[in-house]
C-alpha cells in the first residue's frame, strides 16, 4: 500500500473514531488530548489518559491514545498492553497492530512483534511499513530467508526502496548466494548512477563490493577491491573499519596504520580515527606519536571539547593525573553544559595529581552525593587518613556499590588501617564490579599468596585474565604461583598465553628460562634464551642480557658471563642497564669491590635514578662499613621504585639501634602491609621497649598470617606473655 | 569513575514524564498493607479448582535462596512484603530448585520434569516445540497468557515462550537513574520497568481472565534503590539490599492489584529458580555446582483469601512439583507425564498436622559443570536430598562426592561420605536410578544456535558462554 492510501486510511479511521466519539458522550479533555499529541507533548497526557481508563478501561480511543502517548514516551514496555486491547478490539486494527509490533519490537526479544507485523500483513498484505520492520527484525535474529522474502516483497511494491534494496542484497550475501548478490550490486549500483541520493551510499556499496569478494573465499580480490573503495573514499568510516580489519587479519599492521593516517588526512575533524590510530601507537610504545595525534585534534580547532576529552583519557591511561586535569579543563572551557561525570573525573584527576584545593573547589560544584562522597573518600587516602577516608568511601558505596574503583580505594584504606580481612572483601567486590577496571585483582592476588593461598590467588588472576587478557602482570603472577604449588600447567599455560601478546617476547623469553631452570638447572635457562635468537646486545633486550648473565653464572660460566656483557657495552656504552649488568657479573665473579662500585655508578650517571643500580651500590658500599652513605643510596632507591620493599628492608637491617629502625619500619609497613619479616621485627621492638602492646600484637598477627614463620609465632607468644594472656 | 545522571534535568526528559512513572509504580512501598481479601479456609483453597474467575500471577524471583526471606527465618528485615505472603497463605518450607542455573531449572521448573528427562543441560539445549507446557493449557483454558521476563536464558527460542500470547522482555525505560547495581555485567534498567509493564497489563486486563508470568532479575543483577541501601556494603549485604528493592517492587504491584478489586480473584505463585553461594562451600554465584546455598529456594502460594493461620508444609518438595500443584489448584488438566506431583495432598495433610507416607521421596537438583563450554565433554553433578541426608555426586568423579547430615549439620560444611560409605552407596543407587528415567513424551530437547546478540545479552548479565 502507498503512503498516501496509508495517510488516506488512517485520516478516515480517525474520522470514524470522532465520528463515533461525536454520537456518544466524549469523555472529557479528549480533543485536548489530541491537540497535545498533535503538539508532540505526549508526556503531559499520561497521566490524564491513564485516569479517564481507569474511569472506561474497554474505550478504544483512550486505549489507542495512551499506546500512543507511553510509545511516544519511551515506554514501549507499558504501551503494549492498550495497544494490543486497542487492536483485538478494532475492526480493522491495521494502525494499532502496527504500533503494537513497534513498541514489541524495543525490546530485547522480537518475536511478537514480528508476529503482530504478520496479523497486519494478513490484514494488508503490501503494507510497506509492516513488510519494512518485519525484515528489520528479522535481520536482527539472522533469519536470512525471511528477510530476503520480504525485502523482495517491497521491490515488488516500490523498486526504489533502498532500505529494502540494502537488505536484499546483505541476505543474498549471509545466503551464501554471492554471484546472485554480486548481480544485484551491479544492478543497484548502475540504477543509482544518476541519483542525487546515491553519493552517501556510494562508500556503503563499495564495501559490500569488497566484503562479497571476501565471503567468496577471494581475499586478494576483495584486498583489491578495498584499496579502490578506500582510494575513492578514503575518509568513509565504515569502509576504514573494515578495511582495518581485513589488513590486521593478514597481518599487514604497517598498511593497517598507514590506511588510518589516510583517513586523518582525508576527515582530520574525525576523531575516531585519531582514537584508533593513537591506541595502535600506544601498544608499539610509539607515545609522542599518540600524543601529538590527539594534541593536534584538540589545537587545530578553537572549539574541540570532544578531542580535548580524549587527550585526557589518553594521559589518564598513561597515569599522567595532571596532565589529564589540564586537557580536561581546557574541555570544559569550551563545553556549554557539563556533566557530573565529567567534573567527577576532573575532580578525581587533581586529586591523584594532589591538587586538592582546586579539587575541593570542584567537588563543592558537584550535587551527587554518593559521588561526593567517594571523591572526598579518595582525597583523604591520598592526605594520609585511611581511617576518614573509609568512612566517605562506605558512605559513597552504600548508594554506588558496584563501582569498582571505590572498592579498590576501600580495600587500600583498609590494608593501611590493618584490617586485612575488610580489604580482601572489599578488593574481591572491586574484582567483581570490574576485574579490568583497577589493580584490585593483581592486590588481592598477592594477599593471597602471602597468606599461602594459592588457589584463591590463582582464581583472582584467573578473573583478572578473564577480563584483562593483555595483563601483564597477571601472567607473570600466575606463572609465579604456578612455580610455587599451584596445578600442573598454570605456568606453561600462563607463559604461552603471555607470549601471544604483542611487544612481550624479551619477557615471555626470560619467564620461559626461569622456568626452564627450575626444572633443567641453569645451563638449559643458557639455552632457552639463546634458543631465542635476540640480539642481546640490543639496549632494549637488557632483560635477556641479565637473565642470561644470571643464568651463565648459576652454571659456574662467569667469565662467559661477563664477556656477554663487555660486548654489549662495547656496542652501547651509553646503556645504563648495560652498565648495571656489568656491575652484578662483576660481583658474581668476585672482583674488586672497586671495578664492581664503579659499574653501578656509571650506570646512575646514565640513569641517576634507577633503582636496582642504586641498591646495589648501596650494598657495595654497606659492605666497606659507609653505612651513612648506604642509608642515602637505599633511600634514594626506595624513592626510584616504592614497589620493591627490598631496599627499605636492607637499610633497617643496616641498622643495630631500635630508634633508629623503628620509623624505617613503620615507612616499609605502610608502603609494604604484608611484609612479615618488618612486622615481626617491629612487634619485636615494642615488646622489647614496653610498647604499645595491642599494636605489637597487631603485627605479630598480621606477620603470622602473612608467612613470618618461626619467628612470627615467637613474637606472637612473647606479646600475648606481655600482655599477661 | 562514572555517572550518567545530567546536571540539566531536561536530559531525561520533561518533569511530568518522572511524575507519571512514579504515580504508576507509587511514589513509596506502603507501611500499611492493604488487603480486602476475605478470610478463607483449607476448604476454600480445594474448592478453588470449582472457581472459574481466578487469576494466576506467577512471580518468579530470579537467584533467591530461600534463607534470606523474613518469612524463611533470615533475621534481616528483607522481604516484609513476601513475608506477608507467607503469612497468610502456604509456605513450602523445603522446596529445592532442580538446578543453579536458570534454563536448566526454568525448565524443570515448567515441564514437571527432572533436568535428567528434559535434557536441558547446555548452553545450546532448548525445551522441544512439542512439549506441553502450563501457558498452553491456560491458554487452551480461556486464560489471557502474557509474560515479562528479563533474563536472556528464557527467551523464546529456547523454548520458553509457548503457549503465552505475549511473551514480552522491555527495554529501560531511560528516567530510571536511581539504581545501582553490585555485580559485574550490566543489562539495562530494573525490575521497575517489568513491574510498571504489569501494572499496565492488569489495567488492560483487568476484567479478563488471565495468566501472568513475571521474572525479576534485580536479585541477580543485585541492583536496589537508595532506599533499599539499608544492610552495608558488603557483596553479601547488597544481595540483601536488592532482595529489599524487589519486595518494595512486589509491594506495590500488589498494591495495583488490590486497588484494581484483582487481589481477591488471583492466586500468587511466588518462587525463584535457584539460590546463591556466599563461600559456604568456596565458591560465590551460581551456576557452579548443586549445594544447599544455590538450590533451596522459596515457594509460596498466596490465595485469593487469606489463611489464618497459614500452613507451611515442610515435608520435602521441589519446583517439578509447582505447576502440577498450580493447575491442580485451579482445576485445569495436568503436564504430560511430570516427575513432579500436586503437593496439594501435603497442603491438606499439613493443615491438619499430619505427614505423608511420600514425605520420603527424594528429590534431586542437577547441573553440566561445563554447560557454558561446549567443547568440554558434560561433567554433570547432581544432588540427592532425603530428608536426612544431601548427597552431591560427579558421577565422573565418584571419589569427589560429599555427604552432609542435614540434621547434624545444618550448614552442610562437613563431608562424611567417607564415614558413611554405606549410606552413599544407597544414594548413588537413588541417582542411578533416577538417571535411567524415560525421555519425556516428546522426545529429546532441541539445540539451537545463539546469536551474537543473544550471546551479548547473556554476558551482560555476567555468563562466560564460549
Amino acid at each position: 500500500m502507498s503512503g498516501a492510501g496509508l495517510s488516506f486510511r488512517i485520516g478516515l479511521l480517525v474520522a470514524v473514531i470522532d465520528v463515533v466519539v461525536a454520537c456518544s458522550p466524549e469523555p472529557v479533555g479528549m480533543p485536548g488530548i489530541r491537540g497535545m499529541h498533535e503538539e508532540g507533548r505526549y508526556a503531559e497526557t499520561l497521566e490524564l489518559l491513564a485516569s479517564l481508563l481507569d474511569e472506561s478501561p474497554d474505550d478504544l480511543a483512550l486505549n489507542h491514545l495512551y499506546g500512543v502517548a507511553l510509545l511516544a514516551t519511551g515506554n514501549s514496555g507499558m504501551a503494549v498492553w492498550p495497544l494490543r486491547k486497542a487492536a483485538e478490539a478494532a475492526d480493522d486494527g491495521v494502525e494499532d497492530r502496527l504500533l503494537l509490533a513497534a513498541a514489541l519490537l524495543r525490546s530485547t526479544s522480537s518475536e511478537d512483534g514480528i508476529v503482530a507485523l504478520g496479523q497486519v500483513l494478513a490484514l494488508e498484505p503490501d503494507n510497506i511499513e509492516a513488510l519494512i520492520k518485519r525484515a528489520g527484525a528479522n535481520l536482527e535474529q539472522n533469519k536470512h530467508e525471511e528477510v530476503l522474502a520480504d525485502a523482495e516483497r517491497v521491490l515488488a511494491l516500490v523498486p526504489s526502496n533502498m532500505r529494502a534494496t540494502l537488505w536484499r542484497l546483505k541476505s543474498l550475501a549471509d545466503l551464501d548466494r554471492i554471484d546472485e548478490a554480486k548481480i544485484a550490486l551491479e544492478e543497484t549500483v548502475e540504477s543509482l548512477s544518476t541519483s542525487k541520493a546515491s553519493r552517501a551510499l556510494e562508500p556503503r556499496l563499495c564495501g559490500m563490493a569488497a566484503e562479497l569478494e571476501e565471503a567468496d573465499g577471494d581475499d586478494d580480490a576483495a584486498l583489491h577491491k578495498w584499496e579502490e573503495c578506500l582510494e575513492e573514499f578514503p575518509g568513509a568510516e565504515m569502509l576504514v573499519t573494515e578495511a582495518v580489519r581485513l589488513f590486521d587479519k593478514r597481518g599487514d599492521h604497517d598498511r593497517s596504520e598507514a590506511q588510518l593516517r589516510k583517513a586523518i588526512e582525508a576527515r582530520p575533524r574525525k576523531l575516531s580515527f585519531r582514537k584508533a590510530l593513537a591506541a595502535r601507537l600506544v601498544e608499539q610504545e610509539r607515545l609522542k606519536e599518540a600524543e601529538q595525534l590527539l594534541l593536534d585534534a584538540a589545537t587545530t580547532e578553537e572549539k574541540a571539547p570532544a578531542a580535548w576529552m580524549a587527550l585526557a583519557d589518553y594521559y589518564r591511561s598513561r597515569d599522567d593525573a595532571a596532565a589529564s586535569a589540564r586537557a580536561t579543563e581546557q574541555a570544559l572551557h569550551q563545553m556549554d553544559s557539563v556533566l557530573p561525570v565529567v567534573l567527577g573525573q576532573y575532580a578525581d584527576d587533581l586529586i591523584q595529581a594532589g591538587e586538592f584545593a582546586r579539587a575541593n573547589e570542584v567537588i563543592a560544584e558537584l550535587d551527587t552525593p554518593r559521588l561526593v562522597n567517594l571523591l572526598e573518600g579518595r582525597m583523604l587516602l591520598a592526605k594520609g587518613d585511611p581511617a576518614s577516608a573509609l568512612e566517605k568511601l562506605e558512605a559513597g558505596l552504600q548508594l554506588w556499590p558496584g563501582n569498582p574503583t571505590a572498592r579498590w580505594l576501600a580495600g587500600r584504606a583498609a590494608e593501611e588501617l590493618g584490617d586485612f580481612d575488610r580489604a580482601i572483601s572489599e578488593y574481591r567486590n572491586s574484582v567483581r564490579a570490574g576485574a579490568s577496571q583497577t589493580d584490585a585483582a593483581i592486590r588481592l592476588a598477592h594477599i593471597h599468596e602471602a597468606e599461602g593461598a594459592l588457589g584463591d590467588a590463582l582464581f583472582v588472576l584467573s578473573s583478572r585474565i578473564r577480563a584483562n587478557p593483555d595483563d601483564v602482570d597477571a601472567y607473570l603472577s600466575m606463572i609465579r604461583l604456578g612455580r610455587l604449588g599451584g596445578p600442573p600447567g598454570t605456568s606453561r599455560d600462563a607463559l604461552k598465553a603471555l607470549s601471544r601478546l604483542p611487544g612481550q617476547e624479551v619477557t615471555s623469553l626470560v619467564t620461559a628460562a626461569a622456568l626452564q631452570a627450575g626444572v633443567g638447572g641453569a645451563a638449559a635457562a643458557v639455552k632457552v634464551i639463546e634458543r631465542g635468537e635476540l640480539d642481546l646486545n640490543a639496549p632494549e633486550n637488557f632483560r635477556a642480557l641479565a637473565a642470561m648473565v644470571e643464568h651463565l653464572a648459576s652454571a659456574g660460566r662467569l667469565d662467559e658471563g661477563l664477556t656477554r656483557v663487555l660486548t654489549a657495552l662495547e656496542a652501547h656504552s651509553d646503556s645504563a642497564e648495560f652498565h648495571h649488568i656489568h656491575g652484578r657479573a662483576l660481583r658474581a665473579s668476585a672482583k674488586p669491590a672497586d671495578q664492581i662500585k664503579v659499574a653501578f655508578e656509571r650506570a646512575l650517571e646514565l640513569e641517576p635514578e634507577h633503582s636496582q643500580a642504586l641498591a646495589d651500590l648501596a650494598r657495595a658500599v654497606a659492605e666497606e662499613g659507609r653505612v651513612e652513605e648506604a642509608l642515602a643510596l637505599y633511600d634514594r632507591a626506595i624513592l626510584a621504585d616504592d614497589n620493591d620493599s627490598s631496599s627499605a628492608w636492607a637499610a633497617v637491617q643496616l641498622l643495630d639501634e631500635k630508634d633508629e629502625r623503628e620509623p624505617r619500619l613503620i615507612a616499609l609497613l605502610d608502603a609494604h602491609p604484608l611484609h612479615a619479616k618488618a612486622a615481626t621485627l617491629l612487634a619485636e621492638i615494642l615488646v622489647e621497649q614496653n610498647g604499645d602492646l595491642e599494636r605489637a600484637e597487631q603485627l605479630a598477627n598480621r606477620a603470622v598470617r602473612f608467612g613470618g614463620g618461626r619467628e612470627a609465632r615467637d613474637i606472637q607468644a612473647r606479646v600475648a606473655l606481655a600482655r599477661g594472656e | 569513575m562514572s555517572e550518567s545522571t545530567a546536571r540539566k534535568r531536561g536530559r531525561f526528559g520533561p518533569a511530568p514524564l518522572a511524575l507519571f512513572l512514579a504515580l504508576v509504580l507509587g511514589c513509596t512501598a506502603p507501611e500499611v498493607v492493604t488487603d480486602s481479601r476475605p478470610l478463607g479456609s483449607l476448604e476454600d483453597v480445594l474448592a478453588m479448582r470449582d472457581r472459574s474467575d481466578v487469576n494466576v500471577l506467577f512471580v518468579l524471583v530470579d537467584t533467591l535462596r530461600a534463607d534470606r526471606l523474613g518469612a524463611y527465618g533470615y533475621s534481616r528485615d528483607t522481604s516484609p512484603t513476601i513475608d506477608y505472603l507467607a503469612e497468610t497463605g502456604v509456605r513450602f518450607g523445603n522446596q529445592v530448585a532442580q538446578s543453579s542455573w536458570t534454563k536448566c531449572s526454568m525448565s524443570s521448573l515448567w515441564t514437571g520434569l527432572y533436568p535428567a528427562r528434559t535434557g536441558v543441560l547446555r548452553s545450546q539445549d532448548a525445551i522441544s516445540p512439542d512439549a506441553r507446557m502450563p501457558a498452553e493449557i491456560m491458554l487452551d483454558a480461556g486464560f489471557r497468557t502474557a509474560a515479562i521476563w528479563r533474563n536472556a536464558w528464557i527467551a523464546p527460542n529456547f523454548g520458553f515462550s509457548q503457549g503465552f500470547e505475549i511473551y514480552h522482555s522491555p527495554r529501560a525505560i531511560s528516567v530510571s537513574a536511581d539504581q545501582r547495581a553490585a555485580s559485574p555485567g550490566k543489562i539495562s534498567g530494573s525490575d521497575a520497568d517489568l513491574i510498571r509493564s504489569a501494572s499496565e497489563f492488569l489495567r488492560a486486563h483487568a476484567d479478563d481472565r488471565w495468566f501472568l508470568y513475571l521474572h525479576l532479575m534485580d536479585v541477580h543483577q543485585y541492583v536496589y534503590d537508595d532506599d533499599s541501601a539499608l544492610f552495608g556494603t558488603g557483596y553479601s549485604d547488597s544481595y540483601d539490599n536488592s532482595i529489599h528493592w524487589v519486595d518494595s517492587l512486589l509491594g506495590r504491584l500488589f498494591e495495583e492489584l488490590e486497588k484494581r478489586d484483582l487481589r481477591k480473584r488471583t492466586l500468587i505463585v511466588f518462587a525463584a529458580d535457584h539460590g546463591e553461594a556466599f563461600g559456604e562451600h568456596g565458591g560465590e554465584g551460581h551456576a557452579r555446582n548443586v549445594y544447599g546455598e544455590v538450590t533451596t529456594t522459596p515457594f509460596i502460594l498466596s490465595f485469593p483469601f487469606r489463611l489464618e493461620p497459614n500452613i507451611v508444609v515442610q515435608s520435602r518438595s521441589a519446583n517439578v512439583d509447582l505447576w502440577p500443584t498450580v493447575l491442580d489448584l485451579v482445576g485445569l488438566s495436568e503436564l504430560d507425564d511430570p516427575d513432579g506431583q500436586s503437593l496439594l495432598p501435603a497442603i491438606e495433610a499439613s493443615a491438619r498436622g499430619e505427614k505423608l507416607a511420600e514425605d520420603d521421596r527424594p528429590t534431586f537438583a542437577q547441573l553440566d559443570r561445563t554447560w557454558a563450554r561446549l567443547r568440554l565433554e558434560p561433567q554433570p553433578v547432581i544432588a540427592v536430598n532425603s530428608e536426612k541426608w544431601r548427597l552431591v555426586y560427579q558421577p565422573d568423579r565418584p571419589d569427589h562426592s560429599e555427604l552432609f547430615d542435614k540434621e547434624a549439620d545444618s550448614a552442610e560444611q562437613r563431608n562424611i561420605s567417607l564415614e558413611q560409605p554405606e549410606v552413599v552407596a544407597a544414594l548413588v543407587r537413588e541417582i542411578d536410578a533416577h538417571l535411567e528415567n524415560p525421555s519425556p513424551p516428546w522426545g529429546t530437547a532441541a539445540h539451537i544456535e545463539i546469536d551474537e546478540m543473544q550471546m551479548q545479552q547473556l554476558r551482560a548479565i555476567g555468563y562466560g558462554v564460549q
